[in-house]
């Protein structure tokens, strides 16, 4: 068979296959000559331009093909002539089913009254589009695993010591956990930045250095090309490096012949094997190049690279067996090690953070709210759109429309709303995600290996419980106009002048429920924001603005002694010092707020007589004299340490001198753990990261820096502008040669990555909060303009009967506000057990503070007069006289 | 099917339908045959597809227009394809709708539509 036939074959399968949902559309007679005929067609195109013009032919004959099996499923029978009215054929063939009626007419009648059809969607694609985004972000962030094979088994490796954790190890520890055959897979990887030369200049990307094996321990494979070979990354082999399909389709416009194609990395000429799924994320979120290394035998290029070891546990083995196994392995095989435990932690790097753990449910629960909010607003809009119209279906009923067809123009109408909502809802949450792509802080993106996408599970229920809330509110006026006798919702919803007492029951319900839930979110996303507030305005105890912390770690193979050690030390110290705009530069272990060595240890004793021993988890920091200056922490009573103090001398904050000694002065006294003692010669002011979590809030003690350690932090003080991390970082290399830099960063930064959750979830709480009040105090406006178009006629015969205008605005103005007080009570009980569920986020502020329930109410009641204003200003205006004259 | 016989009962016709019955006017052709012919003749401006044809076919000969022809050309060796050829009724309305169109095209010459040469 020619290609073109075969592209033919494909086609008449398709058809064939429409063909078989709508048998009218083509008789069965005619099929196998269809087929011969589509056959003769793509023969021609491919004759007459190749496989393009097949192509386009092959799409074009589908595309037709299905464009005659819906109209034949429709019910459209091809016309021969072009005028209807003389088509004698068409009086007898079957008529266009009804649903593309109603279609038409359902179009005609929403074109008719735009405003109320495009508001009810609005809000729902609102409610839609916020709902499942902010699903689908905490889906891709927070809940879903890795996205890698049985991500059970998978673990990073972290190596705990007394001090502190490691996430990397020696190459000799490597290979000895590679050389176990107790574990299904163990690969090492180093993340890194690089240049790499493209067709449209230089870029930069995150680059890994991979052990080969690791796309085979995460179950990925490239869409295009092949994966390293075991063999490859040995020093002196070609090197290959596979990229990302993001950097192939972007950097290289999906070029069909990329695989083997030359590029440089860092200058030096690579060769691209293969290209990996765009979504493929390892091991951090954003690598989108990979190279193959060999631990055991590094290039010269190489030689910084120590790599993170990731491990999957054969299945069966209990990981805690397998993690003794790796301690073990590690000791025999790196002396070093000796003391430190491995532990297993998340591929996606840190456990998720707490406090994103307890403000997420209620994050969810707060969007589910609005969600609700949103719904019962395109509800009560369209239950009184529809209200409106149940004359109109009481005179379709009273005329012979069966009580069928009338229900089923208005669910097609409501279904249409509804969908329209859906769609612009689902577009919406797109936008959303694609801005969270593209400006979610690192911080955010760090958490996670998963593709940010939307959720398909949210979509789909939030899509559904929006149509259903548009279809009931759609569906009842219908039906309860149809029901019984119609000449009762003729007379109801025409001359009386009153919508149906139900209906307005209803509607009221609705906008007291969404006053209420929008109190709800009002009073919770101010506790958050005050809290924020409260976190960001504490007291710290400490200046880290101008300040950059650095922490080195000097190789034991390079610098094997204390001397050594102390001499990079203070090269580095000096070749920093003499940069411009530095002031002071300080070197201990542990920088604030926590970075020092945390003592969880239950037994401090001070040596006042009869003292009991005190629980404390305390944070220790080494440092030089002039450090607490440099940090800016004042000593509240003695002094600061200086160069001749013994290493059991300390300085020991506020919190440690009261919890030590309640009543006395420390000064000139000692303290005891760990069986050590210390003499304290000052008391430092307290330094705090604020947190809601009590946890974070430690005391601190400070010892003077013995000198000669492997990683000392150098905290850097300027003038004015710091000097650029990237040249201080290049000032540690230059000067301690073979030195791993593991951080240069300003010192204020833990403090932002504090802060950081809680100003996102204030922030998202107050948009909640804003979409919700700003529909509630909608939603009240428009249903009581509503109901005082209805009741114009009552408000005329109260005018012609006597009463004042004043009078008629009470009557409005009092039926307006008792809705929004139902809402405020309820709302106030609601917002009480929010606080309560709030517990946990609070830093600074509860639900019992004045001023974190009295702006909302206000805020609430403000808005309920303003909504409530204008309507009953127009029924005052009513003119009796035109009124009567009209009817 | 109720089956008309006054020709002018199809009129107007819709342009497919105009160039299937004036392609198949001078000589029986197949559907293949059919579509090239009329993408020929309209210099590729009417591009006749096989979904619609097959759409218009069995219409066509049901309402007489058409009818499947007994003759085929000699080199032609796949059994599936089917030969169409105009009927009597299908000529006159084919007769008819040029007459109409003719008509009408009078009418613009007659309001200089085509210029005031009016032969050009």
């Amino acid at each position: 068979m020619t290609t073109a036939g075969r592209v033919a074959g494909w086609v008449a399968a398709a058809a064939r296959l429409i063909c078989r949902l709508a048998p009218r559309s083509l008789p069965s007679a005619f099929v196998p000559e269809f087929q011969a005929t589509l056959a003769d067609a793509c023969e021609a195109a491919y004759a007459r331009g190749g496989w393009r013009s097949l192509l386009a032919t092959g799409v074009a004959e589908t595309v037709d093909v299905a464009r005659q099996v819906v109209a034949a499923r429709l019910g459209v029978v091809p016309s021969i002539s072009t005028v209807r009215s003389i088509d004698h054929s068409r009086i007898s063939s079957r008529r266009p089913l009804m649903i593309t009626t109603d279609l038409r007419r359902a179009w005609r009648r929403l074109r008719a009254r735009p405003s109320v059809a495009l508001g009810a969607a609005a809000m729902l694609a609102l409610g839609i589009g916020l709902t499942t985004s902010m699903f689908s972000l905490a889906d891709s962030l927070l809940l879903r695993p890795v996205p890698f094979r049985d991500p059970g088994t998978l673990a990073a490796i972290m190596m705990f010591g007394g001090h502190t954790g490691r996430g990397f190890v020696s190459p000799a520890v490597l290979h000895a956990w590679q050389s176990s055959s107790a574990f299904a897979s163990v690969q090492g990887a180093s993340d890194g930045t690089a240049l790499i030369d493209t067709p449209g200049g230089v870029i930069g990307r995150t680059s890994a250095w991979v052990t080969p094996g690791v796309f085979g321990m995460l179950g990925v494979k490239p869409i295009r090309g092949r994966l390293f070979t075991a063999t490859e990354g040995r020093a002196g082999a070609d090197d290959p490096v596979l990229i990302s399909e993001s950097v192939w389709r972007g950097a290289y416009g999906s070029d069909p012949g990329i695989l083997g194609r030359a590029m440089e990395i860092d200058g030096a000429p690579v060769t691209i094997i293969g290209v990996m799924p765009i979504d493929f994320h390892f091991p951090k979120w954003d690598t989108t190049i990979w190279r193959p290394i060999d631990y055991a035998a590094l290039a010269t290029a190489q030689a910084q690279q120590v790599p993170s070891p990731y491990v999957r546990f054969a299945s069966g083995t209990p990981q805690a067996d397998g993690l003794a196994l790796l301690t073990r392995l590690a000791h025999d095989a790196d002396p070093t090690t000796n003391g430190q435990e491995a532990q297993a932690m998340s591929l996606a790097g840190f456990a998720v953070d707490p406090y994103y753990q307890r403000a997420l449910p209620v994050l969810g629960a707060g969007v589910t709210l609005v969600f609700l909010v949103l719904c019962a607003n395109a509800s009560s809009l369209i239950l009184a759109s529809f209200s409106a119209r149940r004359r109109e279906f009481g005179l379709c009923a009273a005329l012979g429309a069966s009580r069928f067809r009338v229900l089923r123009e208005a669910i097609v109408e409501a279904f249409a709303i509804g969908t329209v909502g859906s769609i612009a809802g689902l577009v919406l949450a797109m936008q959303v995600i694609a801005l969270a792509q593209r400006f979610l802080p690192d911080a955010f993106l760090v958490r996670t290996l998963n593709p940010l996408e939307l959720h398909g599970r949210a979509v789909a229920a939030a899509m559904a419980a929006g149509i259903i809330a548009i279809l009931i509110a759609g569906v009842l006026p219908a039906w309860r106009a149809t029901r019984g006798n119609t000449t009762d919702s003729l007379r109801e919803g025409g001359r009386s002048g009153t919508s149906s007492p139900r209906a307005r029951r209803m509607m009221r319900g609705l906008i007291a429920a969404e006053v209420a839930l929008a109190c709800m979110l009002l009073v919770g996303s101010t506790l958050l924001v005050r809290s924020f507030l409260k976190l960001v305005n504490t007291d710290r105890g400490l200046d880290v603005s101008r300040v950059i912390s650095t922490w080195t770690n000097l190789p034991v193979a390079r610098y094997p002694d204390a001397a050594s050690r102390i001499a990079a030390t203070r090269a580095v110290q000096d070749s920093i010092e003499a940069l411009p705009g530095v002031e002071s530069t300080a070197v201990s272990f542990g920088v604030p707020p926590s970075g020092g060595n945390l003592y969880m240890y239950p037994d401090w004793r001070s040596d006042a007589p009869g003292a009991q021993p005190v629980r404390l988890d305390v944070n220790s920091f080494a440092v030089t004299p002039g450090f607490l200056q440099l940090y800016g922490i004042p000593i509240v009573r003695g002094r600061d340490l200086i160069a001749t103090d013994s290493a059991d001398t300390a300085v020991i904050s506020e919190h440690l001198a009261s919890a030590l000694w309640p009543s006395g002065d420390p000064i000139g006294h000692a303290f005891l753990f760990a069986k050590q003692r210390y003499h304290v010669v000052g008391v430092s002011r307290e330094v705090t990261l604020p947190s809601p979590d009590a946890r974070v809030e430690r005391p601190e003690f400070y010892t003077p820096f013995t000198a000669g350690g492997s990683s000392p932090m150098i905290s850097v003080r300027c003038h004015g502008t710091c000097p650029d991390p990237a040249i201080i970082r290049q000032r540690i290399l230059a000067s301690a040669p073979g030195a791993v830099v593991n951080r240069v960063a300003p010192a204020e930064t833990p403090f932002i990555a504090q802060v950081a959750p809680p100003r996102a979830a204030a922030s998202l709480s107050m948009i909640f909060a804003g979409v919700a009040f700003l529909a509630a105090a909608g939603g009240l406006f428009s249903v009581l303009t509503y109901a005082v178009g209805k009741r114009e006629r009552e408000f005329g015969i109260r005018a012609a009967l006597g009463a004042s205008p004043p009078q008629i605005r009470a009557v409005v103005l009092r039926d307006g506000l008792s809705v929004a007080a139902w809402g405020v009570v309820i709302g106030a009980g609601l917002s009480w057990m929010l606080g309560r569920a709030l517990g946990s986020l609070e830093y600074g502020a509860s639900i019992g503070d004045v001023a974190t329930w009295a702006p909302p109410f206000l805020l609430i009641a403000l808005a309920s007069l303003a909504a409530v204003w204008r309507p009953a200003r127009r029924a005052m205006r009513v003119d009796p006289a035109l009124l009567l004259r009209g009817e | 099917m109720t089956m008309s016989t006054d020709p002018r009962s199809f009129l107007p016709l819709t342009p497919l339908v105009f160039q299937v019955m004036l392609t198949l006017a001078d000589e029986p052709r197949h559907g293949y045959g059919i579509i090239r012919e009329v993408e020929e003749r309209t210099d590729g401006v009417i591009r006749l597809r096989t979904g619609t044809l097959y759409a218009l076919l069995p219409r066509l000969l049901d309402q007489g227009l058409l009818a499947e022809s007994a003759e085929r050309a000699a080199e032609d060796d796949d059994e599936r394809r089917r030969y169409y050829e105009i009927t009597t009724l299908g000529h006159a309305v084919l007769k008819a709708e040029a007459r109409r169109l003719e008509l009408a095209l009078e009418d613009a010459r007659r309001k200089h539509v085509l210029g005031r040469a009016g032969k050009a």
